[in-house]
């Protein structure tokens, strides 16, 4: 630093490379993205309750969806999950006997509870999902319903 | 343009809908086809025949055809594969699978001519060892038969020589006509000895051909040893020593004289040696290289055999006439049966014709009875000499002899006659010459 450079002109150089750099980072935006899942996928959970898949699917504790499901301190281990994931990045996870879907968002770690639509009060017998156009399809109990982050779009019961 | 928006979600919801009991998890979709494609690429991997492809083909085709419609899900799920690829992978494996059946099938069909090929080259093996041992067997009993066949050769030889000096003691004898005792039991004697070389040396050539021939007429002979067999015949000159063999017996029976034993006995000689001739007559053909040569020696032991049966016969008839002209019994010139019978019954009737008790019984006696009837004709076949002409003679003789009988009895006859007519001459001769006593004084005569 050169001596007799001013404090005040120094400070501005400063501030001034930050805010070029914090901008140029900012400035690297994607979109649109598809997050979407050709399939779903049929996860079964291991003794511990954690589910996993392929290489390409996520792993998280099942144990968590089936308590929140019934109430009560259900294990999940030997029960498949199906995941599907939409185009906004949000997880749809079900699982045979469950009266609802619920629909997630990740975010460092986690993923957050986003909504949790009810699909079948006596619970759903073998429900799947496969990935449409203009959202999620799940079919259980014989019906088709089109589904997205907000719950059901079309079909069944909104 | 909202109402357009919204019919077309209605329609849309309507349409998917209507498809929803159709509808199934694409995650299954593709796990059954995951399944089902690996479920037939194990059967492909698994085909045990050819036979199954067409099948398996088949089944690829309903495979493709009913998730076509999946193809892009598929496409997805069976990243980084392709529907297309995974059918394609079946249809190589189905290509791949065919080509290691073709290549089993062709292995198995290899396999199994390589066990063919391995049977008979053992086999061959095995064939060898006993071509092998057999030549070996072959050779030393080429030997021995070269060595016996030389052997037998010598003998037949010294035979031939024999029997030679043997025929020149025999006319000898016969050509100085000596009637004594001891000229007869040398003759004899000289004669049984020849008919026993006869037979020697016809049983040394049946045995030395029955040798060559056997060894000969085993099946398993090679060409060459065949051609061994040719060359120790002919340096052994078989044929010639047959020819010789039968030129010799020829030359016996021509130049002696048989009794009916003698016939029997050359007769059995020669059907022997013929019918020894005639078992190996096909084998000494495949001898020869050369066929003129081989008809032409043939020809020549058939002649010779034809000649010695015909010599045979002449020598019979010829012994025969011997019979009847030692007893002085002229019937005249016979060669064969015929002539024989039609001389004989000649000769009887002209004696039956001017009958001569003495000649009837020189003939009965000296030459039918014995011994051309009790000798010779049995060792002349019917065939020949037949059964009715037998009884002709035989019937001729009895006419004969009938005729004789009758002049006996009439020569009895008219010897009693005479008797009786000299002894009634003689009566009255001796009663003339008697005195006649006085005749008496009686009473009557004086009365008159």
């Amino acid at each position: 630093m050169h001596k007799g450079m001013p404090m005040k002109r120094v400070t501005l150089v400063w501030l001034a490379s930050m805010t070029l750099a914090l901008s140029g980072c900012a400035s690297v935006t994607i979109k649109p993205v598809d997050f979407s899942w050709s399939f779903e996928s049929v996860l079964t959970a291991n003794s511990a309750g954690i589910v996993s898949g392929e290489p390409k699917t996520i792993a998280f504790d099942a144990g968590v969806l089936f308590r929140a499901e019934t109430g009560n301190q259900d294990t999940a281990a030997g029960r498949t999950v199906r995941v599907i994931r939409d185009r906004e990045g949000y997880y749809f996870v079900t699982s045979p006997g469950f009266k609802h879907v619920y629909v997630f968002c990740s975010s460092r770690g986690k993923l957050t509870l986003r909504k949790k639509v009810l699909i079948a009060a006596a619970g759903m017998e073998k429900p799947f999902f496969n990935r449409r156009e203009r959202g999620i399809e799940l079919g259980a109990n014989g019906q088709v319903y089109l589904l997205n982050r907000k719950g059901i779009v079309s079909g069944g019961k909104k | 343009m909202k109402k357009l928006a919204g019919l077309l979600a209605i329609l849309t919801l309507l349409l998917q809908s209507a498809g929803a009991f159709a509808q199934s998890s694409d995650y299954e979709i593709i796990q059954a086809y995951k399944s089902r494609h690996q479920s037939l690429l194990e059967a492909i991997k698994t085909a045990p025949d050819p036979g199954r492809r067409d099948a398996l083909e088949s089944q690829i085709g309903g495979l493709e055809a009913e998730y076509a419609r999946h193809r892009q899900l598929l496409g997805e799920g069976l990243y980084p594969e392709t529907f297309g690829n995974s059918i394609g992978a079946l249809r190589d494996q189905l290509q791949k699978t065919t080509e290691r059946l073709a290549l089993v099938e062709e292995s198995r069909k290899d396999k199994a001519t390589i066990e063919t090929i391995s049977l008979k080259a053992e086999a061959d093996g095995k064939t060898i060892v006993a071509i092998t041992l057999q030549n070996e067997e072959y050779r030393l009993s080429l030997e021995k038969l070269t060595r016996e066949v030389a052997e037998l050769s010598a003998q037949i030889q010294r035979l031939s020589e024999e029997n030679a000096g043997l025929v020149e003691q025999i006319q000898g004898l016969r050509l100085q006509g000596r009637k004594d005792k001891e000229s007869i039991a040398r003759l004899q004697e000289l004669t049984e000895k020849l008919n026993a070389n006869i037979r020697n040396r016809d049983d040394l050539i049946v045995r030395m051909m029955g040798s060559l021939f056997d060894e000969y007429s085993k099946s398993d002979l090679t060409d060459a040893q065949r051609n061994d067999l040719f060359v120790q015949a002919r340096d052994g000159d078989y044929v010639a020593k047959i020819i010789e063999t039968i030129d010799g017996n020829l030359q016996a029976v021509e130049r002696t004289i048989m009794v009916p034993r003698d016939v029997g006995l050359i007769k059995y000689e020669e059907e022997k040696v013929s019918a020894k001739w005639q078992a190996i007559r096909p084998f000494i053909g495949k001898l020869y290289p050369d066929e003129q040569l081989a008809i032409r020696d043939l020809s020549r032991v058939d002649g010779r055999l034809s000649d010695w049966r015909k010599r045979i016969d002449e020598t019979t008839w010829k012994s025969l006439r011997q019979v009847f002209a030692e007893q002085h019994v002229e019937i005249g010139s016979f060669t064969n049966a015929d002539e024989f019978h039609a001389r004989l019954l000649a000769y009887i009737d002209e004696q039956t014709a001017s009958p001569s008790r003495a000649r009837f019984r020189a003939f009965k006696t000296k030459v039918w009875d014995s011994p051309i009837k009790d000798q010779w004709l049995p060792v002349i076949p019917t065939d020949e000499l037949t059964v009715e002409q037998r009884g002709d003679i035989e019937r001729r003789i009895a006419l004969w002899e009938k005729k004789i009988s009758m002049l006996f009895w009439r020569g009895v006859l008219i010897g009693v006659f005479a008797a009786i007519v000299a002894a009634v001459v003689l009566v009255l001769i001796l009663k003339r010459k008697r005195p006649r006593p006085p005749a008496p004084q009686d009473a009557n005569a004086q009365v008159r």
